[in-house]
């Protein structure tokens, strides 16, 4: 073998190595499939976040309301929770309210203005 | 949530009692509100709708949290609590890759149904192409906001819209009754947010009336409301879908259908205008008799009241309008304590499915739309003196906080005198008469509350316009 055929043989080795070393699926593009999807979910605005309002470490002298949307049952559960936070709380003052799921702003205006602190329910 | 939103941001310390089950729909809600660490306490909903009968056996269940609730009311924030980071959501595209298109598709289905972004059948993929194609069915343009989606008011533009009908398998030519259908469904008007959450099966009926049902073979006919009719199923699949991915709808999370919702691509049909003897359902409603529109009413799940007909049994148009008159007595039962945003909000509407051969023989005897409601609504009465004293207190209240609409006030009050016949229902238009079924067939009502619960109304009608695909609806 001459010269030029060693360069040859050499070359040919090389373009071999190049080749097979290459791994089988590198480019799905070109030896699979790709989808590419559109996003089916709606933007949404969030309303801008607020943290819960501060708590009040001593609940004494204070008033507590308690609100319930009038879903039937839900006023013996309420009862129970005013006798126990009398109990609990004998210092306290308990008030009650009821309305629709979403009291609105208005008695929630008033209950805002009614008390120091609250407990809201639904009835599920 | 919102209610106790109230309260919290005018500065006051609250928290909010609801039922272990209840968990993921209290904390969703309170996302939507946008005060997503509000305080939480639950009670074992095994224990809670077991033992809520009465106060002695409700204690257990109150003992069992308060003193969660108290710490809730006194124990300061944290410092997780305390913050207001909101993560940014990522909505562009998805890239899924498989060595063939079936494994692609699958991995794709995959994602998709993992994410809960579907209806647990298998969908179609919204690739760009897919999702132009679709968008030829209309002139309106990709970036038209239609409104919000209840119950995380997700923004419905018409290329959302056209995303869903594509992964729901439906044709480009169904795109224009899809967005009249969400036009319904978004109105501010429309209270969707109760249908589609509350813990009863409720539902929407969906009724296309004018020349395009016929053009798009939207069954009117034997079996309207059953399966095998690819524009109703696939025009209701890519609702529902809507419904998951715009509005972010779950089972379990934030849709608390106790027992699910039954046709799960809601109701879609067709007025059968072929076989009405009278104008279509949209002509009641102020549009033209020429018009194609959608009308979307609340309705109450699966149970439907059978008025008669059939294949069986035999019957006259009058033992069906007496059957009719029964059912709209049954409501009754809440009249006593209707209270607008309660969960027994008011009166009831009913939507009367007559079947073609009913309707064609009350035409005979010269009635339209109109002289049965008249008939139907003056029927449906109750004598003064057999009224309850709780039925009549409540009639004042709801004169006085303008439940009862003001132009009938006075056929209430004349009511409430010796000889007076009081109305169950607060308008002659609550009764809806749609024309629907096949030869033989069944006349049925469905019912819904007259007023949604979270918004003033419970159907809406929309004209369908910017079809480009159809003759009608253009």
């Amino acid at each position: 073998m001459n010269i030029t055929g060693i360069w040859i043989s050499i070359g040919l080795i090389l373009v071999f190595l190049i080749f097979s070393c290459q791994p089988i699926h590198s480019d799905l593009d070109a030896s699979g499939v790709t989808l590419r999807v559109l996003n089916p979910r709606g933007e949404i605005t969030l309303p801008p976040l607020s943290p819960p309002s501060k708590r009040i470490p001593d609940l004494k002298g204070k008033k507590i309301g308690l609100y319930w949307n009038e879903k039937p049952g839900g006023n013996h559960f309420w009862n129970g929770i005013e006798q126990l936070l009398k109990e609990k709380l004998p210092e306290t003052t308990i008030l009650r309210y009821s309305g629709a799921f979403d009291l609105g702003d208005q008695l929630a205006a008033k209950m805002a203005r009614e008390t120091d602190a609250f407990l809201y329910g639904v009835g599920d | 949530m919102s209610g106790y939103y109230r309260v919290e941001k005018l500065g006051n310390p609250g928290v909010y009692v609801c039922t272990d089950n209840f968990i993921h729909d209290a904390e969703s809600a309170a996302e939507d509100v946008g005060m997503p660490k509000a305080r939480v306490v639950t009670v074992k909903a095994e224990d809670y709708y077991r033992l809520r009968g009465t106060d002695a056996e409700i204690m257990p269940v109150a003992k069992a949290v308060i003193d969660e609730l108290i710490d809730g009311l006194k124990s300061p924030l944290t410092e997780n609590e305390a913050s207001t980071e909101a993560e940014k959501e990522d909505l562009g595209p998805v890239t899924v890759s498989g060595d063939t298109y079936a494994l692609a598709i699958e991995k794709f289905n995959d994602i998709y149904l993992g994410r809960q972004w579907g209806d647990g059948l298998t969908l179609l993929p919204p690739t760009k192409e897919a999702v132009q194609s679709m968008l030829k069915g209309t002139s309106r343009s990709p970036d038209e906001i239609i409104g919000s989606v209840a119950p995380k008011n997700g923004i419905a533009t018409i290329e959302k819209i056209a995303i869903n009908a594509v992964m729901a398998g439906a044709k480009p030519e169904y795109l224009p009754v899809i967005i009249a259908a969400m036009e319904c469904i978004t109105d501010p008007d429309y209270d969707d947010l109760h249908v589609l959450t509350s813990t009863g099966s409720f539902n929407f009926a969906i009724m296309v009336t004018g020349p395009i049902a016929k053009e798009l073979n939207i069954n009117s006919g034997i079996g309207f409301l059953g399966y095998g009719w690819q524009a109703n199923s696939t025009i209701g699949r890519a609702l529902r879908l809507a419904m998951i991915n715009i509005g972010r709808l779950w089972p379990g999370v934030n849709d608390m259908a106790l027992v699910g919702r039954p046709s799960q691509q809601f109701y879609v049909f067709a007025e059968n205008q072929e076989l009405s003897p009278w104008p279509p359902f949209h002509v009641t409603q102020g549009f033209k008799v020429e018009d194609s529109c959608v009308t979307v009413s609340s309705v109450m799940g699966a149970s439907s009241h059978l008025l008669g007909g059939g294949a069986v049994a035999t019957w006259t148009p009058e033992d069906i309008m007496k059957n009719a008159v029964l059912m709209m007595m049954e409501s009754r039962w809440g009249m006593a304590t209707w209270k607008r945003g309660s969960s027994n909000p008011g009166p009831m509407k009913y939507i009367l499915f007559f079947e073609p051969v009913l309707a064609m023989e009350l035409a005979k005897h010269g009635h339209t739309r109109a002289t049965l409601q008249k008939n139907l609504y003056e029927r449906a009465t109750i004598p003064y003196e057999e009224l309850t004293p709780a039925e009549i207190a409540n009639i004042q209240p709801r004169i006085v906080s303008g439940e009862i609409p003001e132009d009938r006030i006075s056929v209430f009050k004349d009511a409430l005198n010796p000889g007076g016949r009081l109305p169950i229902m607060d308008r002659v238009e609550d009764i809806r008469i749609v024309v629907a079924g096949g030869i033989p067939g069944y006349s049925f009502g469905m019912t819904f509350w007259r007023e949604g619960l979270y918004a003033p109304t419970s159907d809406q009608t929309k004209l369908i316009w910017g079809a480009t695909k159809t003759w009608a609806g253009r």
